[in-house]
C-alpha cells in the first residue's frame, strides 16, 4: 500500500516542474522512510536529486518499498491542475497500475496516470569538492538568468570576497548581475576559496523557473566544477537538488 | 576483417547522446571502407561526381561525421601508416577477394540481378591513396584533427586512448582491444536507422561500448592472453587455427596458459607464422607520441568549394551538414557529469 498526503501540493509541483524539462521519465522510489528520485538527463549534463522524508508528510503510509516509473510530462500536466493551498494525496492503485493524485480544497478532485516501466539503475552520488556557497533570492537569480539569455547561450557564475556575480558575453552584447555583501538578496556567503565556472543558460533556467520568486536557493560552486542548486523543500526536511556540469573551454 | 571476438565480448548499447563531450579516436581506413561499401546507389554503383570520380567515401565522411559532431562528440581520425610485414598476405587476400567480387558484380548486373549485384559491389570496395588524401583535405575544411599513424591506425587510436587524449577508440573491429584500447566503441559511423543487407528490413543501430577491463575480468584472462586468443582465432597477421573459434580459443588459453604452451601441443604445427611475432605486433605496437589534436572552426566556403564545386554535392544538403558542424562546435566545452562519479 502506498498513500502519501501533503498539506500543500506546492512541493510536488516544484519538484516535477523543475525536472520535467530535463528528464522524460523518472523512477520514484517509495520506501517506509520517504520518497526518493535521482536521475540524469540523457546527455548526462544535469542531475536531479529529490528526497522527501516520511515526516514531511501529514500522512505517510508505505509498507513495502516500490519503484514507480512516471512520465514526467504527464505528471506535470496533472500537478498543474492543483490550486494553491490544495492538499495533495498520492496513492498507488496497484490493481490498475496507476498513480492517483487527489487535490483537496474547496472540492475533492482526483486524477490518475498510468505507471511505466523504467530501468532501476541506481545512480551514485557524485563527489564534488565545492569551495564556495551562497544563499540567494530565487527571483534575483531568475532575473539574472533571463538577462543573460538575451545576449548568449552561456553564463559565468562567480563567488568571491565581494559577493555573487553572473556575467554573459557574446557578439550580441553583455549582461551582468551583481549581488554584493550587504545586498538583501544575498542572504549568506561562505567562501573557502573564490570560485567561478561557466554553464549553459538553458539548463539553469529550466532548473530554476519552477521556484517562486520569494524562495531562496543555495548555490555551491568550485572553479570549473559542476554547480549545485539546492531548493528549500518542506522546511529543510526534504531535498531538491540540481547538479549541472560546467563548460570548459579547451584550447 | 580483423579478429572475430564478438561472441565472447560483452557489449553495452548506448545512445549517441551519452557520448557527448567525449573525444573519440576513429580508425579512418575502417570508416572509409565502411562508407565505400554501404553508401551506394540502388544498383550497387558508387556515388560519383560529374567527372566519374567516386564520392561515396566523402559523402559518408561528411554527413556521418557531421551527425556525431552535432551530438557533441569530438572525433579525431587516425590514418594507417606502414602495415606490419605479416599483413602482406591479408592485403593480398583482400585484393583477390575484391577482384573476384568486382567480376561477380559485373556478371550480376548483366543478368539484371540487382540485389545480388549490390552484395558483390559492397565487397569490391577499395580505399585508394587519392581517397585518403581527399578525406584528409575534407577533414581540414571541417576543422577536425587527424593523426597519421606510423603503423596500424587501430594501434595508434588505442595509444591515444591509453594516453588519455581520447576517451575511446572507434572501429568495427575488435583489434583495438588487442592493441590495448581501454574503451572501444562500435557502430558509431552507422548509428541510426539502417537497412539490413540483402533484405528489405530496417533496424535501429546504436553505438556499443566495450570496456577492456571488464572484458578481461569477465573472461578471467590477462591482456597477453586476450591477444593469444586472438592469434588462435586469427588476426590480420595470421590465419588462426582451423576449427578454433573464440569460445574454443578461450578454453584453450585458460587451460594451457599461453600460446607458447599451446605451440607444444597438437596445435603447435598448425601455426603458419610465428605466433610470437604476431603477439609483438599487438603488445609492442608501432605508435607515436608525435601528434597534435586541435579542433578548429569549420570553413563553410572551403567545404562548399570542395564538395559542391569540385565533386557536385547538393548545396542545400551540404549546408545542413555545415550547420550541424557549427552547432556542435558551439557546444564544445560542455562537460559531462560522469567525470565526477567516483
Amino acid at each position: 500500500m502506498i498513500v502519501a498526503k501533503m498539506a500543500d501540493s506546492k512541493v510536488w509541483k516544484i519538484c516535477i516542474g523543475a525536472t520535467v524539462n530535463l528528464i522524460e521519465e523518472a523512477a520514484f522510489k517509495f520506501t517506509p522512510e520517504g520518497i526518493k528520485m535521482r536521475a540524469m538527463d540523457p546527455s548526462h549534463i544535469a542531475l536531479v536529486d529529490f528526497e522527501l522524508p516520511a515526516d514531511a508528510f501529514v500522512e505517510y503510509n508505505v509498507k513495502q518499498p516500490a519503484v514507480l516509473g512516471i512520465n514526467l510530462a504527464e505528471m506535470y500536466k496533472i500537478v498543474s491542475r492543483a490550486k494553491a493551498e490544495d492538499e495533495l494525496i498520492i496513492e498507488l492503485d496497484q490493481e490498475r497500475n496507476r498513480l492517483g493524485l487527489t487535490f483537496k480544497g474547496a472540492s475533492t478532485r482526483k486524477l490518475s496516470l498510468p505507471l511505466i516501466d523504467v530501468g532501476e539503475t541506481e545512480l551514485p552520488e557524485p563527489k564534488i569538492q565545492f569551495t564556495a556557497t551562497a544563499e540567494v533570492s530565487a527571483g534575483v537569480l531568475q532575473d539574472g538568468l533571463k538577462d543573460a539569455e538575451v545576449v548568449g547561450d552561456n553564463v559565468r557564475f562567480e563567488l568571491n570576497n565581494n559577493g555573487f556575480f553572473i556575467t554573459a558575453e557574446s557578439d550580441k552584447g553583455t549582461a551582468e548581475l551583481k549581488l554584493v555583501k550587504g545586498d538583501k538578496a544575498l542572504i549568506k556567503l561562505n567562501l573557502k576559496q573564490p570560485a567561478r565556472a561557466t554553464f549553459n543558460i538553458k539548463y539553469l533556467s529550466d532548473m530554476t523557473k519552477a521556484a517562486s520568486s520569494t524562495d531562496t536557493m543555495i548555490i555551491s560552486l568550485g572553479t570549473d566544477l559542476p554547480i549545485q542548486l539546492d531548493f528549500p523543500v518542506a522546511e529543510g526536511k526534504g531535498r531538491l537538488r540540481f547538479l549541472l556540469a560546467p563548460r570548459i573551454e579547451a584550447e | 576483417m580483423g579478429v572475430q571476438l564478438g561472441d565472447i565480448v560483452t557489449k553495452q548499447k548506448v545512445e549517441l547522446e551519452q557520448l557527448r563531450g567525449q573525444v573519440v579516436a576513429i580508425d579512418a581506413m575502417n570508416s572509409l571502407y565502411q562508407f565505400l561499401s554501404i553508401i551506394r546507389q540502388r544498383d550497387g554503383e558508387y556515388l560519383r561526381d560529374s567527372k566519374g570520380r567516386i564520392t561515396s567515401h566523402l559523402s559518408g565522411l561528411f554527413y556521418r561525421t557531421a551527425n556525431f559532431v552535432e551530438a557533441g562528440i569530438h572525433p579525431v581520425y587516425v590514418f594507417d601508416g606502414e602495415p606490419p610485414r605479416l599483413k602482406a598476405r591479408t592485403v593480398e587476400q583482400r585484393r583477390v577477394a575484391r577482384t573476384e567480387a568486382a567480376e561477380e558484380w559485373k556478371r550480376a548486373l548483366e543478368e539484371g540481378k540487382v540485389e545480388e549485384a549490390k552484395k558483390f559491389a559492397q565487397r569490391a570496395g577499395r580505399v585508394d591513396e587519392p581517397m585518403i588524401k581527399q578525406a584528409q583535405t575534407l577533414l581540414g575544411y571541417m576543422g577536425l584533427p587527424w593523426v597519421q599513424a606510423p603503423g596500424e591506425g587501430e594501434a595508434q587510436a588505442a595509444h591515444l586512448v591509453q594516453r588519455g587524449d581520447a576517451w575511446a577508440a572507434a572501429s568495427q573491429d575488435f583489434d583495438s582491444l588487442l592493441f590495448g584500447a581501454p574503451t572501444l566503441v562500435r557502430n558509431l559511423a552507422i548509428t541510426g536507422r539502417r537497412k539490413l543487407p540483402g533484405k528489405d528490413v530496417y533496424i535501429m543501430v546504436s553505438p556499443e561500448v566495450i570496456e577492456l577491463k571488464s572484458v578481461l575480468e569477465e573472461l578471467g584472462v590477462t591482456q597477453e592472453q586476450l591477444v593469444d586468443i586472438g592469434i588462435l582465432v586469427g588476426t590480420d597477421y595470421n590465419e588462426g587455427i582451423k576449427g578454433i573459434g573464440p569460445k574454443k580459443a578461450l578454453e584453450l588459453i585458460k587451460k594451457e596458459g599461453s600460446i607458447e604452451k599451446i605451440a607444444g601441443t597438437e596445435f603447435g604445427e598448425k601455426f603458419e607464422v610465428d605466433p610470437l611475432e604476431v603477439r609483438e605486433i599487438f603488445l609492442k605496437p608501432n605508435v607515436t607520441d608525435k601528434y597534435k589534436l586541435k579542433w578548429g572552426e569549420p570553413d563553410p566556403d572551403g567545404i562548399k568549394r570542395f564538395l559542391c564545386d569540385e565533386h557536385d554535392f547538393s548545396e542545400s544538403r551540404v549546408q545542413t551538414g555545415i550547420d550541424k558542424l557549427t552547432k556542435g562546435r558551439a557546444e564544445r566545452g560542455q562537460v559531462s557529469l560522469k567525470k565526477w562519479f567516483g
